[in-house]
């Protein structure tokens, strides 16, 4: 078909273009001018309503290329802030350790303070109690050997009595003590 | 008004008197205490003069008992007595107390010597805490 085409134009320029166009119905001043339009289309086009589009394009692809990269950027702030996150969740996990093994030592320390002094106190309270028990011991020692030494004399007065009644042990008694007396 | 005797000055003179056998000097004594009201004084002169006759040889020494000392006993004790003092004489008071319980307590103007149970028994009392 297109070699058809080709064919009649050149057929129609050799035997003469009014006549060939004018029986193809086209009329060559129309074709002219139509020619001229579509070039000052493409001319006005080219010059005015394209670059419009490609800048509004280039606009745009430049956006698509600040997003990815601000994506992109934005990623890695994520795996950075991520990192920085997992760095301080550490560090944090450190530090936490370090105050419970502290806590832990503070706390063993003071149980063990606590435990001495419990056991000084305690063993305060023993020694005083044992002093009490050893003075109340002292005490009453002191009275038996009081009461003893009361009931003994009550006892040998009653018997030394009873004995020393009898005039001749009392004259006896008498007799050695001036002979004891005398040497 | 009488210049006031000192209590020693009539012991001395309530002795030699009585050494001498004036035992009214006892009676002129206990006149002379009541007038010039020195009767609170008649125990510590009695001492006094008890000291001055021992110092001129005559001893008074009171014994004490739980019962009457036999004869025999009582010149053992003025034996004793005569000795320990270097008296020429003893004159003694025997005097029952039952609370010695047993034993004797003699005592002359410049010693005692207790050997009655009562003082064994203070002894033991002594021994208390």
């Amino acid at each position: 078909m297109g070699m058809t085409n080709v064919y009649l134009l050149a057929t129609a320029a050799t035997e003469g273009s009014d006549d060939l166009l004018s029986k193809l119905g086209i009329d060559g001043w129309t074709l002219l001018f139509q020619t001229i339009a579509f070039l000052i289309l493409v001319f006005v086009l080219g010059k005015w309503v394209y670059p419009v589009f490609v800048g509004i394009i280039d606009k745009r692809e430049a956006d698509i290329a600040a997003s990815a990269k601000a994506a992109d950027e934005a990623k890695k702030a994520a795996d950075s802030a991520s990192e920085e996150v997992a760095s301080l969740l550490a560090e944090a996990r450190q530090q936490a350790s370090e105050i419970v093994a502290t806590a832990k030592t503070e706390a063993n320390a003071a149980v063990a303070a606590a435990e001495d002094k419990a056991k000084a106190k305690s063993a305060a309270i023993i020694a005083a109690a044992r002093d009490d028990i050893d003075k109340e011991i002292a005490d009453v020692r002191k009275t038996l050997h009081n009461d003893v030494i009361d009931l003994v004399t009550a006892a040998t007065e009653v018997v030394v009595g009873d004995v020393v009644a009898k005039k001749d042990i009392d004259t006896a008694l008498i007799k050695k003590a001036v002979q004891g007396a005398a040497k | 008004m009488a210049r006031r005797l000192s209590r020693r000055a009539l012991a001395g003179y309530a002795a030699q008197q009585l050494l001498d056998g004036k035992t009214a000097v006892l009676q002129q004594l206990a006149a002379y205490l009541i007038e010039v009201r020195r009767t609170k004084e008649v125990d510590l002169l009695v001492r006094d003069i008890e000291h001055a006759l021992a110092a001129s040889g005559v001893v008074v020494a009171d014994i004490a008992s739980a019962r009457e000392v036999t004869a025999t006993l009582r010149t053992a004790i003025v034996a004793y007595i005569t000795k320990a003092t270097s008296a020429d004489d003893v004159q003694v008071r025997s005097r029952i107390d039952t609370s010695l319980v047993g034993g004797v307590r003699i005592r002359t103007p410049d010693a005692e010597y207790d050997a009655t149970v009562r003082r064994q028994l203070i002894k033991l009392q002594a021994m208390k805490v």
